[in-house]
């Protein structure tokens, strides 16, 4: 996910430079040597109001969203090869859609001419939204919560939230530390998942480790990994504890399968195998670990004493923890050790562990910005990761210093080097999950505003024949809507080896799926209810584009997608747009409509799909 | 075997639909090296039980020494199963090869009452303690290391992947969809686009190098462009409009210019996908949909019979479905939740094998179940947890049902049927030697199965036996 720098041809000749160079340092994922090629132009002579112009040098800086917390260390002397300077509304945008739920236009306009990574220090400084209190005070007021009333806040903050980085970390964590808030009917519990989502939140920019234990502690997770009530083994009846918490926390929370090298790269034995991470007996020994853990309040048969139990901590019975010695890793806690105590070792033994830097690395890499990162990559996120620290270009620092720091972590991803060096390589980009497609769309047509409550479509989007083939907080399993190690068969990428976890819910059937959701909500034609104000979409920048489907083409393939439209695309739409022709008594209606039908266009487009 | 009024009843049915079947196109395209059987329609229905299906809370022991042996380790989830699991409940199993088995008896939980019927009749076989596996393994070999064993034994994911493809996640390409490449390239004249087919986001199981699986739409034969066909501001739906025909074709257009990977791929998958959703709704518009009783959940089942019933239209000889029933991972409250799924699926499947006898297809159809893995036998207090190998079901009116292929092994964690202190069982049989007995009824020569079995040279036995029973 290479970004173009004006002007155009310095951009070009810099980009066969420096993607030569990567590739030489094993960027290249394998495969064929894709060639290198320059960005079209952004579209800069588009006649819009309210559009500052997208010319080469940078236009007066606003000041930033929010002022950074601190001030900033001295900036290097000017912008190099890798100054994460926002210099037109083409790069705006593909950092924004990069980094928030969709580009709106103030967003864009605030950014052009700044540096991302004093806009990253104001979103890390943003105050968190929160689900709890709010769910928790509709409650005390009417004693009842409506059951998606968490679904419904999680969309309203994607949409709408100001703390957009943060929202959109909790949901990339949110699809590694996986848990379904529709288990065992918990629709209608729907504080739990709020209680959990609000962790993640408060943690998103903290560290992993105190992630882990909010997240082991968490009552949904107990019940979603069975471990909530997990007992003791019991040598009279034959059992054993559960297994589930343990493998799992491993497989898919801290280390993995394999030994890893920081860049990712499984460590190989003499005969050229992964070396395994651990064995079932590591399993048997963590999962003494994960007994006695139940709700706050209950009584000995497990029984809820507390109304509030499920989003508040889970507690330790120390009569229903093992007293076993609990042997794993290379980890040995002694026997009759307390329960918290236990937790806390095999929490701090897995987070020990040199996998998680570039697991994690892995796995939140293609959640922001690459679907298939190359080493190099995994290996400058995972070393922000262990260090707690990532230096801007323009000399700010991020994080605490501290291994596992998420601040840091997150702003190695965003602010990469790959993702400022004006190269786009063919295997460069993300895939755009559905649901950030859906809220892009919401957010770049002004529907923020309105109360996902009201829009029944909402509901439930998983339905591949009819809606996004996902909903949030709603994965089919533990393992995610997706595996972060999909290579799609009988695909180009495929054919190159390129992980694309998004295409494993691209079924035959979901393009369709996809469009038809999209045309409802673009033509505002989604069914509502409880009488309130729904989605209605603002075009009235498309609609004084509308004479001319060139401009309003050009103007839509720089707003959504950056300027990564191809020719044929645009051509394409634009051919589309012309086919509604403009009658005199019907002028403002064809107006709407050639912007309708040019939005919904575009977001069907390739580029749109894909983040690069 | 004592079912041969229903056999006969069977072949009087299927000669009358054999005989406007799609045969003759098959038989001229017969002669190459490797060469797939593709006379007549066949079809394989793989059932995915995600999750791991406990396959001791679906093979019982039913006699008491073994009885006795398993409420050893399995104390409190036949407690909390009750009535369905007690030993003079137990739907009786009469294996025809039960002397094998030396006085060990087997049944079934009572919800599983039609699948008795099913295995009486000959219809349904199950195959034992089936597993990935690289070569034959020991729990001698196993422990001392000595044994090649597949990578990643016990995880979700890898273990799915190991059965559907034979390699861990990540793999491109599944067994099922090598089936379809061979019978493809025998018949290149079946549509290609109509031969796998899905119910459910597709797995490897069921992509080729040469099939990729079609998901036809949920609850109809037809999907429609909403935006293209509605009634929407761009005009009545019945009329033509340039502006939907423009929107259609940039849906179904490619993007080759695209620099990019993933962008060229999620076009070149919309492009697909809206053409083949586009060409099934064109072939089936007319067709007369069969409107057999199903249950609810139906696990997607009555779709497939209907698409069986359509092969004609859609001109295919050889089709693999693949249906995905999920949350057999019961580490928690296990008795409740999987008296639940058996009691989706066994109904399910009992309408299923309904629906092609009324069609006369059932001889022209084998459905299989498989796992991500069995569990381990010695439970958690209200579940189990991950395991290896498993048993599967086989049913159709081509298998030899009616009795019991690989093994059941006695429930007793601490013998060499098993590894570790869990209980975790060894297959005794491969994935491979299973898909090679059902690969062979579908057609595949040698050659071919070898090709698509690469691990199948390492076991003698290349057919374990239940198919092939007319």
């Amino acid at each position: 996910m290479k970004r173009q720098r004006a002007p155009r041809m310095v951009a070009s000749i810099l980009a066969m430079t420096v993607w030569l160079a990567a590739c030489s340092g094993g960027g290249g994922g394998g495969g064929a040597m894709p060639e290198p090629v320059a960005d079209p132009p952004p579209a800069s002579s588009e006649p819009q109001p309210n559009t500052p112009p997208t010319s080469p040098t940078p236009p007066p800086t606003p000041p930033a969203p929010s002022p950074p917390p601190a001030p900033p260390p001295p900036a290097s002397s000017q912008a190099g090869p890798s100054s994460t300077l926002i210099a037109n509304e083409a790069d705006a945008v593909l950092f924004l859609n990069r980094t928030t739920f969709g580009a709106t236009r103030s967003e864009i306009d605030a950014l052009v001419g700044s540096d991302a990574a004093d806009w990253l220090a104001g979103e890390f400084a943003k105050e968190q939204t929160r689900f709890l209190p709010v769910l928790q005070e509709r409650f005390e007021a009417a004693g009842s919560i409506p059951r998606f009333a968490n679904s419904h806040a999680t969309w309203n903050a994607f949409i709408g939230a100001d703390d957009q980085l943060r929202m959109r970390t909790l949901f990339a964590l949110s699809q590694i530390l996986v848990v379904a808030d529709n288990v065992n009917g918990g629709a209608n519990e729907t504080r739990r998942t709020a209680y959990y989502l609000d962790r993640i939140g408060a943690n998103a920019f903290g560290n992993y480790r105190e992630l882990l234990e909010d997240v082991t502690y968490a009552p949904i997770m107990g019940e979603y990994l069975t471990y909530l009530g997990n007992k003791k083994g019991d040598p009279r009846r034959g059992s054993m504890p559960d297994e589930n918490y343990a493998r799992e926390i491993m497989q898919l929370f801290t280390i993995g399968l394999v030994r890893l090298n920081p860049d990712g790269s499984p460590i190989l034995d003499e005969v050229g195998r992964p070396v395994p991470t651990y064995d079932n007996d590591d399993v048997m020994g963590l999962a003494r670990v994960f007994t006695g853990l139940r709700l706050a309040g209950a009584d000995s048969r497990g029984r809820n004493g507390d109304p509030d139990a499920t989003f508040r901590p889970m507690v330790m019975a120390e009569g229903d923890h093992s007293t076993l010695e609990k042997q794993f890793l290379e980890t040995t806690i002694p026997p009759n050790t307390p329960g918290n105590e236990s937790i806390a070792i095999a929490l701090d033994t897995l987070f020990g562990h040199p996998n998680v830097g570039p697991f994690l690395a892995r796995q939140m890499i293609q959640r922001f910005s690459a679907s298939h990162p190359s080493p190099d990559y995994i290996a400058r996120v995972s070393a922000a990761f262990d260090t707690g620290q990532f230096i801007a270009p323009n000399g700010r620092s991020f994080g605490t210093g501290i291994r596992g720091d998420l601040e840091a972590m997150v702003a190695a991803i965003v602010l990469d080097e790959s993702l400022f060096d004006g190269a786009i390589a063919p295997n460069e980009g993300k895939i755009r999950e559905p649901i950030i497609r859906f809220t892009h769309w919401a957010r770049a047509f002004d529907v923020s505003a309105a109360n996902a409550a009201n829009e029944k479509d909402l509901r439930n989007t998983g339905r591949s024949d009819r809606a996004l083939s996902q909903h949030p907080v709603r994965a089919p399993s533990v393992f995610n809507f997706y595996r972060p190690g999909f290579i799609a068969p009988q695909t180009e990428t495929g054919a190159q080896e390129l992980t694309a976890p998004e295409l494993q819910i691209a079924s035959s059937i979901a393009p369709i799926g996809y469009a038809n959701f999209m045309a409802e909500y673009v033509l505002d034609m989604t069914p509502t209810e409880n009488g309130g104000p729904s989605f209605v979409p603002d075009y009235t920048t498309e609609i004084q584009l509308a004479d001319d489907p060139q401009s309003l083409v050009a103007h839509l393939d720089t707003y959504l997608t950056g300027g990564r439209m191809t020719a044929e695309t645009k051509n394409r739409i634009v051919e589309i747009v012309t086919t509604i022709s403009l009658e005199e008594e019907t002028r403002a209606d064809d107006w709407r409509k050639r912007a309708e039908v040019a939005v919904f266009s575009a977001i069907n487009s390739p580029a749109f799909a894909v983040a690069h | 075997m004592a079912n041969i009024n229903r056999r006969n009843f069977l072949s009087t049915l299927t000669a009358a639909t054999m005989a406007s079947g799609t045969g003759l196109l098959a038989q001229l395209t017969r002669q190459k090296a490797f060469a797939a059987d593709t006379q007549g329609y066949k079809a394989l229905v793989c059932v995915m039980l995600q999750g791991g299906n406990d396959h001791a809370d679906t093979i019982l022991p039913r006699d008491q020494e073994n009885y006795a042996a398993l409420e050893n380790v399995r104390g409190g989830i036949l407690r909390a199963h009750g009535a369905t699991h007690d030993l003079e409940n137990l739907v009786a199993l009469n294996p025809a090869s039960a002397d094998r088995f030396g006085g060990r008896l087997f049944g079934m939980p009572s919800y599983f009452a039609p699948f008795g019927s099913l295995f009486e009749a000959g219809e349904l076989a199950i195959v034992g303690d089936v597993g990935p596996l690289v070569e034959p393994v020991t729990r001698q070999s196993y422990e001392s290391g000595t044994a090649a064993v597949p990578e990643h034994l016990f995880s979700h994911n890898d273990q799915r992947s190991l059965w559907q493809s034979l390699g861990v996640e990540g793999t491109r390409v599944g067994w099922g969809g090598r089936f379809l490449d061979a019978a493809l390239s025998s018949d290149p004249t079946s549509t290609a686009e109509f031969s796998a087919v899905t119910m459910t986001s597709p797995d490897v199981f069921i992509f080729g190098n040469s099939a990729i699986p079609f998901r036809p739409p949920l609850g109809g034969r037809s999907l429609d462009i909403s935006i293209v066909h509605k009634n929407f501001f761009l005009g009545n739906a019945d009329r033509f409009d340039p502006t939907r025909e423009a929107l259609q074709d940039f849906l179904r257009a490619r993007d080759p210019s695209n620099p990019n990977l993933f962008a060229r791929d999620v076009k070149t998958l919309q492009a697909a996908g809206v053409d083949v959703s586009l060409q099934f709704r064109e072939a089936t518009n007319d067709a007369v949909t069969l409107d057999h009783a199903f249950p609810n959940p139906s696990l997607s089942l009555d779709q497939v019979a209907n698409i069986i019933a359509m092969r004609n239209i859609l001109n295919v000889n050889r089709q693999i479905f693949f249906v995905r029933q999920g949350f057999y991972d019961t580490h928690g409250r296990q008795a409740a939740e999987i008296a639940n799924l058996h009691g989706e699926l066994v109904p399910a499947l009992a309408a299923f094998r309904q629906a092609m006898i009324a069609q006369g297809d059932w001889d022209k159809v084998t459905l299989f179940t498989m796992s991500d893995f069995g569990r381990a036998l010695v439970e958690n207090g209200s579940g189990t947890d991950h395991g290896w190998g498993g048993h599967s079901f086989v049913m159709g009116g081509d298998v030899r049902g009616g009795d019991i292929y690989g093994d059941i092994a006695p429930p007793e964690p601490g013998s060499s049927s098993y590894v570790d202190r869990r209980g975790r069982l060894i297959p005794t049989r491969s994935v491979e030697q299973f898909a090679a007995t059902l690969g062979r009824w579908f057609g595949l020569d040698d050659g071919e199965l070898q090709q698509a079995l690469p691990n199948l040279a390492n076991f003698d036995e290349k057919d374990l036996g239940f198919m092939g029973r007319a």
